[in-house]
């Protein structure tokens, strides 16, 4: 029993982190990435492509994401061909908390499929 | 005997009148949504859907959706989810409808005269959700230009009393006054509940917590006097610079 509350609490904190990202990511991030298609800055399917293939373990990906959102740089970029197609995203000025939420939110979500946020109509 | 007779004339009156009147003062009940069918277009037209779509436009008004904004609303959905038969599902469905109103603004005023006129009964339901509303745009400190004209134009479809609306705004503009961040670090760590060498992540946890228990529910403040959603706002304020003050001393 106890067990099994523990776990419970584990899960609803899941969900409620989870929740905060999602509304985080399509209330700011969609702007301009948009999940599958590319218009005016990388699409998100490809961010979320490059950076997995980079950084495949969850806490890394976590860490490299948000701390290059919050200070975007050419040098640092592991996206270079899109700097030159769509030029360096700007400094948003997104806390790293906020950016370390969003970032987890994107590595749960596979955007090719129905995903949370996005449900059959 | 007139006397009997006149009694029971009066205890029908009586009667019919409250039967009208319990018709039109609609509570968000599980009871309530009993029969509801849960599905895109009939939450997407219900009162609650056609709130969330306003919460949306509100949200978004200044160009993003900060972190408490995103708390509050997220904790918003579980709280109206609830009173529907298929929770789940019903959550998956506000969000998406949430995420699509956000995007455009045009027609924020054609959806507040459809709830307007859904609650036209329902005056302490409207006071209500504009209350939900105008503290929703407080939410991120102040209120922009865009934030007020957005409010302005729901508030003239509900018909909303514009004395009574300036009176909840000022209330609101007295109460984020009020809130001055902790003195000190330490008083800060106090709000939250939590110890000085506490990790980032048991803060958020905390912090989250406490949002939760402090929020102002949607549901819960039916009925409920002004001052719930004044409390519960200001609290849920206090708990958030706390908050801010911690990640900032951290950097």
């Amino acid at each position: 029993m106890k067990f099994s509350l523990l776990y419970l609490s584990v899960f609803i904190n899941f969900l409620n982190a989870s929740q905060s990202g999602s509304l985080l990511f399509h209330g700011n991030c969609t702007t301009c990435h948009f999940e599958t298609k590319a218009v005016s800055a990388p699409s998100m399917m490809e961010v979320r492509k490059r950076y997995l293939s980079a950084f495949p373990e969850k806490k890394d990906f976590i860490k490299q994401m948000s701390q290059w959102v919050q200070k975007p740089s050419e040098t640092t970029s592991i996206m270079q061909d899109a700097i030159d197609k769509y030029e360096l995203m700007p400094n948003l000025a997104f806390e790293k908390e906020v950016l370390r939420d969003i970032a987890e939110y994107i590595y749960e979500t596979d955007f090719t499929k129905q995903h949370d946020g996005h449900s059959l109509k | 005997m007139s006397n009997i007779i006149l009694f029971a004339l009066l205890g029908a009156v009586f009667y019919y009148i409250f039967k009208s009147y319990s018709k039109f003062t609609a509570q968000y009940s599980q009871e309530a949504f009993k029969d509801f069918s849960v599905s895109y277009k009939s939450l997407k037209n219900s009162d609650l859907g056609l709130f969330v779509a306003l919460v949306a436009k509100v949200a978004k008004a200044d160009g993003h959706v900060d972190a408490l904004e995103a708390q509050l609303i997220g904790i918003m959905f579980d709280d109206i989810a609830k009173v529907f038969p298929e929770p789940q599902k019903t959550k998956e469905i506000l969000k998406q409808i949430f995420n699509e109103e956000k995007e455009h603004l045009e027609n924020t005023e054609q959806i507040a005269h459809t709830l307007a006129r859904a609650l036209k009964r329902n005056k302490a339901q409207q006071e209500q959700f504009m209350g939900f509303l105008i503290q929703l745009a407080f939410a991120d400190g102040e209120v922009t230009q865009s934030e007020e004209n957005i409010l302005a134009a729901i508030a003239e479809a509900f018909e909303f009393n514009p004395n009574k609306y300036h009176a909840i705004f000022d209330q609101f503009e007295a109460m984020m006054k009020n809130v001055h961040p902790q003195a000190t670090l330490d008083d800060a760590y106090k709000v939250l509940g939590v110890n000085k060498n506490d990790d980032m992540t048991t803060i958020k946890k905390a912090y989250r917590k406490l949002v939760r228990q402090y929020h102002p529910d949607i549901i819960k403040s039916q009925g409920k006097s002004e001052e719930y959603i004044k409390e519960a706002t200001a609290k849920t304020q206090e708990i958030n610079q706390a908050y801010e003050m911690i990640k900032k001393a951290r950097g």
